[in-house]
């Protein structure tokens, strides 16, 4: 009897049925270790983002093409992640600042009737990783890491693009703009929210 | 006496040789679509899993379901029989991202495709192709919404679900992106109840029991959230503490309209095991050109919006 029980004892030691593991250190093991957002972030923002708002539509043009054939100027614009996803645009733009809040700088759009907003405030969601359609999804076997993106490019715009924006904008001062723009699945673009990435006082 | 046991032998006979061909023989006609799910003791899997068999049949498959009850053992001998058995594709609910890996190149050996429903595999090169809520960003909403609820300052508990599940830290990492921005929320207990309502009852009861004072919880699945709800009532402080799941679960959407859960995120099982499905249908007929990961959003829903929601789907 104390045979068989030494033996079952010696058994799960070499063979323990379970393993204790912490949270902390199964959360480290699924932060997948190599990947470095931050550094990924800012090497995408500098050489592929930055030169992409060269090519990015007329926000004036967008909200028109929007009005007149929402599917139509959706397809043509903007880019969609997946199934039901929101649409993200990459616009460019420019106006004069009607209003600066706490969270956001309003601007009224040359040549437009329009009034969008430029996002000063805290930042969540994957309108800068997404609008250029220049990362994609099935390139990163843990979603995390790609998740991890939005987190890094979007610290960026907190931490240097909106700061900048906000200390220099003044009411009736002129501005241009570059920023990402999304519009959910149902949503009118009524009130356009825009990420800054670039801004600029001529 | 020799007369009725001829009989009764050829009797005998006859009904083997019917049973043994008459079902085959039709099953045979049909190429085999293999179900395989994480586990079916949480209701969401079940629709996950009937909905991928119904659509197989639907497209002139025969289908069926195995429940790897969340054991990567039992689901790799799932991925061996169904291989041996000659299924032509399989529909597959993963059990862990690193551990499932395996299976599926298994399969991909064998030219058995592979097409992840609801959770990924940490591989591209391996499955067909993976369809994925997008947990992340669904949380990213639910963590707006949780600030809005609880206001800026509070003391919450969460729920983990499975630790080697993507989805898991997915849900929690798009939370806490938002709500670890204000500083006043204090998170006073981060525990993992496996996806499991059981276990979110026992390691609610315990948080409570430790800290009285708590705001509210999040939990990474509308299983942990009924399982909390319930401690929540045992304890009489079911309309102090808001609870917040991930889901959309039809039990989770009542109580929601019934303003006693705050709000989940609504995935669509139906769509993805669906569409997963039709991939297979397709691969099949011949197309290879899959994208790799397909994310499908993940919409909240809040006592504002939750007439628009129900039977896990948006209403029509």
């Amino acid at each position: 009897m104390l045979a068989a029980l030494a033996a079952v004892a010696l058994l799960c030691r070499l063979f323990p049925l379970f393993h204790v593991v912490s949270l902390r250190k199964a959360a480290e093991q699924q932060q997948a270790g190599v990947f470095k957002a931050d550094v990924f972030a800012r090497e995408f923002w500098a050489t592929k983002l930055l030169p992409a708002t060269e090519r990015a539509v007329d926000l004036k043009n967008l909200l028109a093409a929007l009005a007149k054939d929402p599917a139509a100027a959706r397809k043509k614009y903007g880019h969609t992640l997946g199934i039901g996803g929101a649409t993200l645009f990459l616009v460019r733009g420019s106006g004069k600042v009607t209003a600066v809040e706490e969270d956001a700088v309003t601007v009224a759009l040359d040549e437009s009737d329009a009034k969008v907003g430029l996002n000063t405030g805290l930042l969540f969601g994957n309108a800068v990783r997404d609008a250029t359609g220049l990362l994609d999804v099935s390139a990163y076997p843990n979603s995390q890491d790609f998740n991890d993106i939005s987190t890094q490019l979007n610290s960026i715009v907190e931490n240097k693009v909106a700061p900048a924006l906000k200390e220099k904008a003044a009411v009736g001062e002129a501005v241009r703009f570059a920023g990402c723009f999304e519009l959910e699945e149902d949503a009118q673009p009524d009130a356009p929210q825009i990420v800054p990435i670039k801004v600029e006082w001529p | 006496m020799n007369l009725l046991i001829n009989k009764f032998t050829c009797l005998f006979a006859l009904t083997t040789a019917a049973l043994l061909f008459a079902a085959p023989l039709d099953a045979a006609d049909k190429p085999k679509i293999a179900v395989i799910v994480s586990t079916l003791n949480n209701p969401w899997f079940v629709v996950l899993a009937e909905a991928a068999k119904a659509k197989a049949v639907e497209l002139g498959y025969d289908a069926t379901v195995f429940d790897s009850q969340n054991d990567t053992a039992k689901e790799a001998s799932h991925f061996e029989n169904v291989i041996a058995g000659g299924y032509k594709a399989i529909l597959f609910n993963p059990t862990d991202a690193e551990g499932s890996v395996a299976n599926v190149r298994k399969a991909k050996a064998a030219n058995v495709p592979v097409f992840c429903v609801d959770r990924e595999i940490n591989a591209t090169d391996a499955a067909t192709a993976q369809l994925l809520s997008d947990n992340y960003s669904g949380c990213v909403a639910l963590g707006q919404y949780f600030v809005k609820q609880v206001g800026k300052e509070g003391k919450y508990a969460e729920l983990l679900g499975l630790v080697g599940d993507n989805n898991t830290w997915n849900r929690s990492k798009g939370f806490h992106s938002v709500v670890d921005r204000f500083p006043g929320l204090k998170m006073v207990a981060q525990q993992s109840a496996d996806f499991d309502r059981a276990k979110a009852l026992d390691v609610t009861e315990s948080i409570l029991q430790k800290d009285p004072g708590l705001n509210a919880i999040f939990c990474g699945n509308d299983a942990m959230a009924m399982g909390a709800y319930q401690a929540l009532v045992s304890a009489g402080k079911a309309d102090k503490v808001k609870v917040f799941g991930f889901d959309g679960a039809d039990d989770v959407v009542k109580l929601i309209a019934e303003r006693k859960i705050a709000a989940t995120g609504m995935q669509f099982p139906k769509l993805m095991a669906q569409k997963a499905a039709e991939f297979a249908d397709e691969y099949l007929k011949g197309k290879r050109d899959f994208a790799q990961k397909i994310p499908v959003k993940v919409e909240l829903v809040t006592p504002e919006n939750v007439q628009k929601y129900g039977d896990y789907r948006k209403k029509p």
